[in-house]
C-alpha cells in the first residue's frame, strides 16, 4: 500500500538530508542508551502512527483516499560543557578558571537546545518545498503537513541529560484496493470492445490532422 | 567529645583516610580556588529501570565530603567543577565533572554529597 512507501521513503529523505546532524533509524527502536544519542549522534525515528479513510473519499472498489499520520520521535542527550582544558591545566590563574565556570553550561540545558536544534533540521528537511513529494513521484502523496511539536520531560541519566520529542506529520495518498495478497487478478466481468466498421483497431483515436 | 562529635572525627578515617575509602578529590569553586582533599567517590547508582522494572547500573558519580574540611562549602546553583580519579585509584587519571543537582548535606553527622555530571570541552 502507498502509506508504506510513503514511511519509507520520509525515511530516506531525512537520512539523505541529515547533513551528519542526527540519525534516522526505522521504528521505535527497544535499546536505546543515552550515550548512543549524545550530540550529533541525535536520533530521528520514523513510523506509521494513523490512518483514516474518509467515506466520502473512496468507493466500494477503491480507490480510497488515506490521510496518513506519522509520528516522527526525536531523541538527544548531552553532557555537561565547559572550558576543561582550563579547569584541568595546574597553571591556570584564578580568573582564568572562575571565567571557565562562569561558561559552564549544565547538560540540561545543553539537550534542550539540542532537541530544538534537531526539530528545526527535520522540520526544515520535510517542509522544503523539494520535499513537496517526499521523495516520490508526483501524484502519489500530496498535503504534507508537519501539525504537531511535542517536547517530554528531561531524564537525567547518568553523565547524560536526556530529552525527547516528537513531530507529527500528516499527509495524504490513494490507496487501490489490489485484492487478496498473493491472489492472481482475475476479472469479474471480462469485457472487450469491437466496433466491426473500424478497420484500423484505432477507433476513437485521432491520428494527425 | 559527645557521641555527634565523635561520629564526625570518624569522618577523617571513614571518608578520607586514602588507606581506607578515601580517594584524592580536587574542588574548584565559582570563584576559581582549588581545594584538593580527600573523600569518598562512588562512581555508580543502581535505579530501577521504570520501563522494564530490572535493574539498571547508572553511571553517576557522587561524592562524600567531611564538611569541616571544607574550605568553602557548595550551595544549590552554584557552579562548581570537581575533578575526581576515572577509576578508583589515587594515581588514577582526573576527570573534570560539573555538579547539577543541589548538594545533600548530612548537618547531623558532618558530611556533604556532591552529584556530579561529567563534563566535556566545550567545543
Amino acid at each position: 500500500m502507498n502509506f508504506i512507501t510513503i514511511r519509507d521513503s520520509i525515511r530516506r529523505l531525512l537520512a539523505d538530508k541529515a547533513a551528519g546532524e542526527y540519525r534516522v533509524i526505522g521504528a521505535q527502536s527497544a535499546g536505546k542508551g543515552a550515550a548512543t544519542v549524545v550530540d550529533k549522534s541525535r536520533l530521528v525515528e520514523v513510523y506509521f502512527n494513523r490512518g483514516e479513510f474518509p467515506k466520502s473519499g473512496g468507493s466500494m472498489a477503491g480507490p480510497n483516499r488515506h490521510d496518513l499520520t506519522f509520528r516522527i520521535d526525536l531523541t538527544v542527550s548531552k553532557t555537561a560543557e565547559a572550558d576543561v582544558a582550563v579547569l584541568e591545566d595546574s597553571a591556570s590563574t584564578a580568573e582564568e578558571m572562575a571565567t571557565a565556570l562562569a561558561g559552564m553550561k549544565e547538560s540540561g540545558l545543553l539537550a534542550d537546545e539540542s532537541l530544538d536544534d534537531l526539530y528545526g533540521c527535520v522540520y526544515q528537511n520535510l517542509m522544503d518545498a523539494r520535499s513537496m513529494d517526499l521523495g516520490l513521484d508526483p501524484g502519489i502523496v500530496a498535503s504534507r503537513w508537519v501539525s504537531q511539536l511535542v517536547k517530554d520531560e528531561p531524564i537525567k541519566n547518568g553523565n547524560y541529560t536526556i530529552i525527547t520529542g516528537s513531530m507529527m506529520m500528516t499527509c495524504t495518498t490513494v490507496e487501490q484496493v489490489t485484492g487478496y495478497k498473493g491472489a492472481t487478478v482475475t476479472p469479474i466481468f471480462d469485457v472487450g470492445l469491437l466496433i466491426e466498421t473500424d478497420a484500423t483497431g484505432e477507433a476513437g483515436v485521432q491520428v494527425g490532422e | 567529645m559527645n557521641l555527634r562529635e565523635q561520629i564526625e572525627a570518624d569522618l577523617a578515617e571513614s571518608l578520607e583516610n586514602p588507606d581506607d575509602y578515601g580517594l584524592p578529590v580536587v574542588l574548584i569553586s565559582p570563584d576559581g580556588e582549588v581545594q584538593e582533599l580527600n573523600g569518598q567517590v562512588l562512581y555508580d547508582t543502581k535505579r530501577v529501570d521504570p520501563e522494564t522494572g530490572l535493574d539498571m547500573i547508572i553511571p553517576t558519580p557522587v561524592v562524600t565530603l567531611r564538611r569541616s574540611s571544607l574550605t568553602r562549602i557548595p550551595l544549590a546553583g552554584e557552579k562548581w567543577a570537581v575533578r575526581i580519579p576515572e577509576t578508583p585509584s589515587s594515581t588514577a587519571t582526573k576527570t573534570t565533572h560539573a555538579i547539577e543537582r543541589a548538594p545533600e548535606e548530612g548537618k547531623s553527622i558532618g558530611f556533604i554529597r556532591l552529584y556530579l555530571k561529567k563534563a566535556v570541552q566545550t567545543p
